[in-house]
């Protein structure tokens, strides 16, 4: 699962082709392998659980 | 006693004729006898003559030679020394040309083309794209790239600007998206360092759509350029494509 379908799945209010970053939420893949991360979360909900700000490992 | 002027002989210290030497005319050998400069001959105030071979002597200094005047035949002249103490004449050139210098001595030439200083880069081909994420696109490989602004081995995401070359630079982006689905927006934006230059472009999804955007930014030597792709198709199906004949990432010096 992607981790903008994670986001959704724990917020259903936010529709896929909603734009994420007018809802505050800031998704980047540096194709590197690593996947997607939070770059950025200013949604009116917090962070759903188990997902974390940044990039894994911190790079 | 005295001598009668009408009978006398000369003696011994009376002057009996007065010659005009080099440089005099006039002269005789009685009555008023008068004695003027020949003009022909000698310079004076006022009078109008032309040296030939002339060696002028002041106190510390001496002028041996002059530049004549006829060397310059035409208005915009220049005079040069062709070889040590050798005055030559430099025509003037033609409009739009400039001085320059060749074979040691100067010459008018068509001022030179400024060489151009940039790269630009294209990738593989199809990318996936994540819905609603920023996401790099990478680009393998270059069409040209004057100055190592870029490597096909290292950060091939990067535009690096190099050494000495800080600057003004024309920044240009293009993707396209290979999908029939025609829901949301695509769009890409210019990063800088690692974070959003405030430079991007967004479009309606339509068929097989491409953006692209064209930016004057102000680098610095280091600065790297990256460029990110987004769209929110609702679906991960749309991928861009950055193949040599659908996608560029340039950049162009303009200047300090």
């Amino acid at each position: 699962m992607e981790l903008w379908e994670k986001i959704i799945e724990v917020y259903p209010e936010i529709n896929p082709t909603d734009s994420f970053q007018e809802l505050g939420i800031f998704l980047q893949d540096d194709s590197d392998g690593q996947g997607a991360y939070i770059a950025k979360w200013e949604y009116e909900k917090p962070i759903p659980e188990g997902l974390t700000l940044g990039k894994p490992g911190g790079n | 006693m005295t001598r009668s002027r009408d009978n006398a002989t000369n003696v011994a210290g009376d002057i009996s004729g007065v010659t005009a030497g080099t440089g005099l005319s006039g002269g005789g050998t009685g009555g008023t006898v008068t004695l003027s400069v020949d003009t022909a001959l000698v310079a004076t105030t006022s009078n109008t003559m032309t040296l030939t071979n002339k060696t002028i002597s002041a106190s510390s200094n001496t002028l041996s030679g002059v530049i004549n005047n006829t060397l310059t035949t035409t208005t915009g002249d220049m005079i040069y020394a062709s070889s040590a103490n050798t005055p030559a004449r430099l025509g003037i050139g033609s409009s739009g040309q400039v001085l320059t210098v060749a074979s040691g001595i100067p010459s008018w030439s068509a001022p030179a083309a400024g060489s151009f200083r940039g790269c630009s880069l294209y990738g593989d081909g199809d990318e996936p794209a994540s819905n609603n994420t920023q996401t790099l696109a990478p680009w393998e490989s270059e069409r040209f790239d004057t100055d190592n602004f870029h490597s096909t081995t290292t950060n091939t995401s990067r535009i690096t600007i190099p050494s000495g070359l800080a600057g003004k630079y024309l920044v240009q982006a293009k993707v396209a998206w290979n999908t029939t689905n025609v829901t949301g927006r695509r769009g890409l934006t210019i990063y800088k360092n690692g974070a959003s230059a405030g430079h991007n472009v967004a479009y309606a999804g339509t068929e097989y759509t491409g953006g692209d955007m064209s930016v004057v930014m102000d680098l610095a030597v280091s600065d790297y350029l990256q460029v990110y792709c987004f769209q929110n198709s609702g679906s991960n199906e749309p991928q861009f494509n950055t193949a040599i004949d659908n996608a560029w990432f340039s950049v162009t010096y303009l200047g300090a």
